[in-house]
């Protein structure tokens, strides 16, 4: 799950967090311009790509995947 | 610390009348000389002005700020400081409150084009039937300012507008009381108790998050608040006013600031049944996780700082605030501070769902003041005050919904105050 608040996803139950942007827009970010708004969703994308194909002994939260 | 003669005077009757003026417990209100008070303000084009009784069937529509008539008749600065007075110490000297009378502005604040979230949010309020438990100013008589907008004015202007106007008109009706004879006199001081009790904080979240929801402590705006400490006796001189026009069920109009419940009961208790060490004001719905993580470990701190062994929270609003209050109790309990939360619950129609967006192991000691998603029906008022219809589902662009008829709200934050933030009168929830 892509989310800006971490541990309320965990909460939820979500194996695999990836730390989002911002609430009103988790998976990108408006005050960028349209390339650097681009790269920081393919970042997000890839990351959670990456999340997803990782083999986990417990739940984690994948933090620094937008930075 | 702040010492404050507040002198109370019960009106029993309102009327209007050719002057504004007390005599005994009636207030004579002169429309005349209220309306050019707040016509003053170029951003109204005109207003209405009605009187709503205690026992009346009225449903008042697009209420806008609710506000107790105060003013200073003693010591330094005036009331509102910072919006309607210079910013200068508050909460010493003497106050004077007009009880069992309010002042509600209103009117349908144009939206400019904007949708969702940041614009005024319509609502309504019952004087009588099932509608009028839900709020706290049933008993009361009420002074409806609706109010016309002029053009040219953005948001920023009509908000200030609206907040000033209220403020205006509830000084200049307690200044009525100036040579009066109070019903009651209080000297309310949190002096150091003679032997130690627990010392208490309370974390008071208000919503401060853009245009129309927005609050503001001596005037300033507290969209970047930094979680900061405030001496209960500032707020009942109104440092603290409304988060934000509109009447969302959720949202805090400036009256409920002046008579917060918590703080009335946390001064009745000081120096006998604990040690009311002030209140913590902070904000929530912060979008940034950091933030939110900022402003819990600044109330712990702070509480921890003032030897707190309790700390009482309320929220602000709805949503994602409740994890501000939820981190910042994480972090009173694992510094061995025990708190208590009052809430609201979103708890769907039924009240079977999930009651909070998130929660934490250590918020053991919970109160609810009920469930805003409870769908309410509400009858027929004798008349409506306002317009007949509101604007509803802002995010669209508006429409209308009819309220001169049997109205059923199928979540109450259209209901003025319906979310009890701060524990006004006898909603809450009974687990079954």
């Amino acid at each position: 799950m892509i989310s800006a608040l971490g541990p309320v996803a965990s909460e939820l139950g979500a194996n695999r967090v990836v730390r989002g942007v911002k609430i009103p827009h988790p998976c990108g970010d408006p005050s960028l311009d349209a390339a650097g708004d681009h790269d920081l969703r393919v970042r997000l994308v890839r990351g959670s790509l990456k999340a997803i194909s990782t083999t986990l002994e417990q739940a984690a939260i994948f933090d620094g995947v937008a930075a | 610390m702040a010492k404050l003669e507040l002198r109370t005077f019960d009106i029993e009757s309102v009327s209007f009348g050719d002057r504004t003026a007390l005599t005994g417990r009636t207030l004579m209100a002169s429309k005349e000389e209220l309306r050019s008070l707040v016509l003053a303000d170029p951003a109204f084009s005109a207003v209405d002005i009605q009187l709503v009784r205690p026992g009346d069937s009225a449903r008042i529509t697009q209420i806008t700020d609710v506000v107790e008539p105060r003013a200073k008749s003693g010591g330094t600065g005036g009331v509102f400081p910072g919006l309607l007075s210079p910013v200068e110490p508050a909460g010493g000297g003497r106050t004077d409150r007009l009880r069992g009378v309010a002042v509600v502005t209103s009117g349908e604040v144009p939206w400019l084009g904007s949708k969702g979230l940041f614009v005024a949010h319509d609502s309504v309020l019952d004087t009588a039937g099932p509608g009028a438990d839900l709020h706290p100013y049933a008993g009361l008589h009420l002074l409806v300012f609706r109010f016309s907008f002029a053009d040219g004015v953005d948001h920023d202007g009509l908000e200030r507008a609206v907040l000033l106007a209220g403020e205006k008109v509830a000084r200049t009706l307690a200044l009525t009381a100036h040579d009066a004879e109070p019903s009651l006199v209080e000297t309310r001081e949190l002096a150091p108790p003679a032997t130690p009790l627990p010392r208490v904080v309370y974390a008071y979240q208000v919503q401060s998050q853009g245009v129309f929801m927005r609050s503001r402590l001596h005037g300033r705006i507290l969209d970047e608040l930094v979680p900061t400490l405030v001496h209960p006796n500032e707020l009942a001189d109104g440092a603290l006013t409304s988060g934000g026009l509109g009447g969302h069920g959720a949202k805090m109009h400036t009256w409920m600031h002046q008579n917060n419940p918590l703080i009335e009961g946390l001064i009745a208790g000081h120096g006998t049944r604990w040690d009311f060490a002030g209140v913590i004001l902070h904000r929530g719905h912060f979008y940034l996780y950091e933030d939110k993580q900022r402003v819990a470990l600044r109330i712990a701190e702070t509480a921890s700082l003032l030897g707190a062994s309790g700390a009482i929270f309320t929220l602000g609003g709805a949503g994602n605030n409740t994890t501000e209050a939820m981190l910042a109790i994480q972090e009173c309990e694992r510094r061995g501070i025990k708190t208590v939360l009052l809430t609201w619950e979103h708890a769907g129609p039924d009240g079977s769902d999930y009651p909070l967006p998130f929660g934490v192991a250590e918020a053991v000691a919970i109160v609810s003041t009920g469930n805003l998603d409870e769908p309410l029906d509400l009858p027929a008022m004798g008349h409506v005050v306002g317009d007949p219809a509101i604007r509803v589902r802002p995010e669209i662009g508006g429409v209308a919904f009819p309220v001169d008829g049997p109205i059923r709200l199928e979540r109450r934050t259209l209901y003025a105050g319906a979310a009890n933030p701060l524990g006004f009168g006898r909603t809450g929830s009974v687990e079954t």
